[in-house]
């Protein structure tokens, strides 16, 4: 398995993530496409020819610059070092050409601008990044994590961002295409809908297209209905930092056929797919699952990015906030495991309750339990009636209070039998208090 | 004369009708109890909210004593200690405890309102996959005697008996006469329920308790009681709810001082507190079930000294017996009503040896009841 972060997966990240940006900073309808175009033999000498373009606003170059670690880490047969960028801000009369090579140890030999293309008064935008890569034996495996990459960009359904994939690999005898255009559901999602709705919407698509690629999840459900969301949200209010720092949570459950169920999770740095941060791996590790009815068998971070300063509290309180919708939602399905277990003993508990009734020869407290219960008195009520009613009534309950504080809250409401006392000696005639010890 | 008989008989009759009539409010008192219990269930569940049951916590005893400072302890017969609050919303192991109490409040209000009596392993067998074992149930009823403030007998769940009596005692149970008297060493079981028991009479001067059935047969074989005017009960190792209620109904009735004979070991030391001090399990109702004037007869580690024993019978502590010994050294009303036992235990500890009743009959099969019982009592030489 080749390594998660290979020089060409690193290089391709970061190169969408700043199209990606340049598009969120021209705050206008933009587009993102990368397109690939290589042999389809493995180890054929000729390369892959990448090439990401966007329609945001025009690139400064600085960010380019970054990739210098990157290529020195990089042997040159993998990638030369050369970047050739073409880019025009929208105030710009021309389009700039330039090549960068980041190879090359001579400072003046790094950076060449190339003829420039004039725009005629026409008002556009956009950057366009084009570069080789060796084509490797890998080259396949490469292809399959861009695509898996451009599917978990779509989950996001970013607003004012259209993106695509083009993958072309020719052969002398066959020729494969993928082409991974945005998608264009159902499901409204205009400009002004909320990020978290959007994301949820691509979220949902990702599970039904089987984008859970998880081993154990090789039958999600193709009902979009009977897919659970929860979703959350925290905000930075610090006002002293100067950044700040908005964290969404989205949790979809689809139940798979088989019992094993398997949780993926995608993690978004401003709108482009990341490694986990280990802060938030961290967090997602300590939540209280149970207290949701999940069981945490384990958890393995594919890959963990040190550089994040996450803050812990926030993603804390948006996955508990999304949980909370989650449960708020379903509550039968995310009981917590204490309420689960005190679920199983209700039939039990409704049975002596509904026999203690029943079993009676006292028909006026008969009536009065079956009018309590809402069963009406004067028909003829079923033992199997009260039983489900008191049933019901108990798990209600028991969902309604599967929450720590829901449970403190009920505390004040106890059976004592000194208040018993006080009620019943009101229809007593003599006080025959101590007569029920010793005769 | 014959107008004297029918006056006893009438008088008689009388006490059985107001006895029948006491019976018949407990239970109508104990079903109303039960009927206000469910209703408030219902209440609550019908209200969203859930039954929440609270049931006081009795301690007859802790063991937070330290021999060098007995510290003062909240235990007590009569207050409770603390409160265990049975929901479904809590812990679930009381959620469980809960199921089980309602289930086995449906057998005895059935019960009740029958007039019909049963076992607690009758009990289990009829929902033994809720109950899961005795000791289960046993709990609920302990549950529901603290929650409705009665005891066991009220529930009209009635226990097995094993303990035995013999000598100067006669009474009738139900419609049976128990006539001791007239055959002083033979053994009869003690009755179920002292509710049943009327019109005793004895001539006894005292009580023996002895630990083992042995023992027991024992002095019937050396016809104890012929020679000795007294009563003789066994409860065959750790008594049970009603040979613990019979003692204690007699020594109330009658008068009359009451001795135990146990092993002299940690385990016949228990069996003795749980005479005079009652058990933990059963601490809510443990003022009406002990004898706190019960007086130690023997066996003491220096009887072994002072009756000349024969060294064989002498055994070592095990590293069990110890633990065991310690444990009950720290029980903390030792400290408060009984000091020289706890001394004595203290000095059985440090000898580090133990020994049973029946090393008394190495030299002389009859030697306990010869002279051992009867020279302890007379001398006075019990704790």
């Amino acid at each position: 398995m080749p390594s998660a972060s290979s020089p060409h997966r690193k290089l391709l990240h970061s190169l969408v993530y700043w199209a990606v940006q340049r598009c969120r900073m021209s705050e206008s309808p933009c587009r993102l496409t990368v397109s690939l175009k290589g042999p389809a033999e493995p180890a054929s000498p000729s390369p892959l020819r990448v090439s990401v373009s966007d329609t945001g606003v025009g690139s400064k170059l600085e960010e380019f610059l970054e990739l210098d670690d990157l290529a020195r880490e990089t042997p040159v047969e993998k990638w030369d070092g050369t970047l050739l960028i073409t880019t025009t801000g929208i105030n710009d009369e021309a389009i700039y050409r330039y090549r960068f090579n980041l190879q090359e140890e001579l400072s003046s030999a790094r950076f060449t601008k190339l003829a420039t293309t004039y725009k005629n008064h026409a008002t556009f935008s956009g950057t366009e990044v084009c570069l080789c890569l060796s084509n490797e034996a890998d080259a396949d495996d490469f292809i399959l994590w861009l695509v898996g990459f451009f599917h978990k960009i779509l989950v996001l359904r970013a607003a004012n961002l259209a993106c695509e994939l083009f993958v072309e690999q020719i052969g002398s005898a066959e020729s494969r295409n993928v082409c991974l255009p945005q998608y264009s559901d159902d499901v409204h999602h205009s400009v002004m809908a909320s990020s978290s709705d959007r994301l949820v919407c691509g979220l949902k698509d990702y599970a039904l297209s089987h984008g859970n690629t998880c081993d154990n999840c090789d039958t999600c459900t193709l009902n979009r209905d009977l897919l659970k969301i929860g979703t959350g949200a925290a905000n930075n209010v610090d006002r002293r930092k100067a950044k700040g720092l908005h964290v969404e949570v989205v949790i979809l459950i689809a139940r798979t056929a088989s019992d094993l169920s398997c949780w993926t999770v995608l993690y978004f740095e401003d709108f482009v797919p990341c490694p986990i941060s280990q802060s938030s791996f961290d967090v997602l590790v300590s939540i209280d699952w149970q207290s949701y009815g999940f069981k945490l068998k384990g958890a393995t971070a594919m890959q963990e990015c040190q550089g994040s300063q996450q803050d812990r509290h926030l993603v804390r309180k948006a996955l508990k906030s999304a949980l909370s919708h989650l449960k708020a939602d379903h509550a039968g399905d995310f009981l917590s495991c204490h309420g689960q277990r005190v679920r199983e003993y209700v039939p039990d508990l409704a049975e002596s309750i509904a026999g203690l009734i029943l079993s009676s020869n006292d028909k006026e407290f008969q009536d009065e339990c079956i009018t309590l219960l809402g069963l009406g008195s004067n028909q003829d009520v079923s033992e199997g009636l009260v039983q489900s009613s008191i049933c019901e009534k108990m798990v209600r309950v028991i969902e309604l209070n599967d929450t720590k504080e829901n449970a403190e809250d009920n505390a004040p409401y106890l059976f004592e039998c000194e208040k018993l006392d006080e009620d019943s000696q009101l229809d007593e005639e003599d006080g025959d208090e101590d007569m029920n010890f010793d005769f | 004369m014959a107008g004297r008989d029918k006056r006893r008989c009438a008088a008689a009759l009388g006490c059985d009708k107001q006895r029948l009539r006491r019976r018949q409010d407990a239970a109508a008192l104990l079903l109303r109890r039960i009927k206000g219990l469910v209703r408030w269930v219902v209440k609550e569940v019908a209200a969203g909210r859930s039954p929440s049951i609270v049931l006081h916590r009795y301690r007859n005893y802790c063991s937070a004593a330290d021999a060098a400072s007995p510290s003062p302890c909240a235990c007590s017969y009569d207050a409770p200690v603390g409160t265990d609050v049975l929901s479904l919303l809590h812990k679930d192991c009381h959620t469980s405890r809960l199921n089980v109490l309602l289930r086995v409040l449906l057998v005895v209000q059935q019960l009740l309102q029958q007039n019909k009596h049963c076992s607690k392993r009758d009990i289990y067998y009829m929902y033994p996959s809720i109950f899961v074992e005795v000791a289960v149930v046993d709990r609920a009823i302990n549950d529901i005697c603290i929650l409705f403030k009665c005891s066991r007998h009220n529930l009209n769940v009635v226990p097995v008996v094993k303990g035995l009596v013999m000598g100067w005692i006669r009474f009738v149970e139900g419609e049976k006469k128990v006539y001791c008297i007239t055959s002083v060493n033979a053994a009869f079981s003690i009755p179920v329920s002292i509710e049943a028991i009327k019109d005793v009479v004895s001539v006894a001067h005292y009580i023996l308790v002895v630990e083992k059935e042995t023992v027991f047969q024992r002095l019937a074989n050396d016809k104890f009681c012929e020679r000795n005017r007294c009563i003789v009960i066994t409860g065959r190792g750790y008594p049970d709810i009603p040979t613990r209620r019979f003692l204690r109904h007699l020594v109330e009735q009658l008068h009359l001082p009451a001795y135990c004979l146990v092993d002299s070991d940690p385990y016949g030391f228990d069996i003795l507190a749980t005479y005079k001090f009652g058990s933990l399990q059963l601490a809510y109702d443990a003022n009406l079930l002990r004898v706190p004037d019960i007086r130690w007869l023997g066996v003491f580690t220096s009887d072994f000294e002072d009756f000349c024993l024969p060294d064989c019978c002498l055994l070592h502590l095990s590293p069990e017996d110890r633990r065991k010994a310690e444990s009950i050294l720290a029980r903390c009303y030792l400290h408060k009503e009984a000091p020289e036992w706890r001394s004595e235990l203290e000095a059985m500890l440090q000898k580090g040896v133990k020994f049973e009743i029946e090393a008394l009959s190495a030299s002389s099969i009859s030697f306990l009841s010869d002279k051992y019982i009867p020279q302890k009592i007379k001398q006075g030489r019990h704790l």
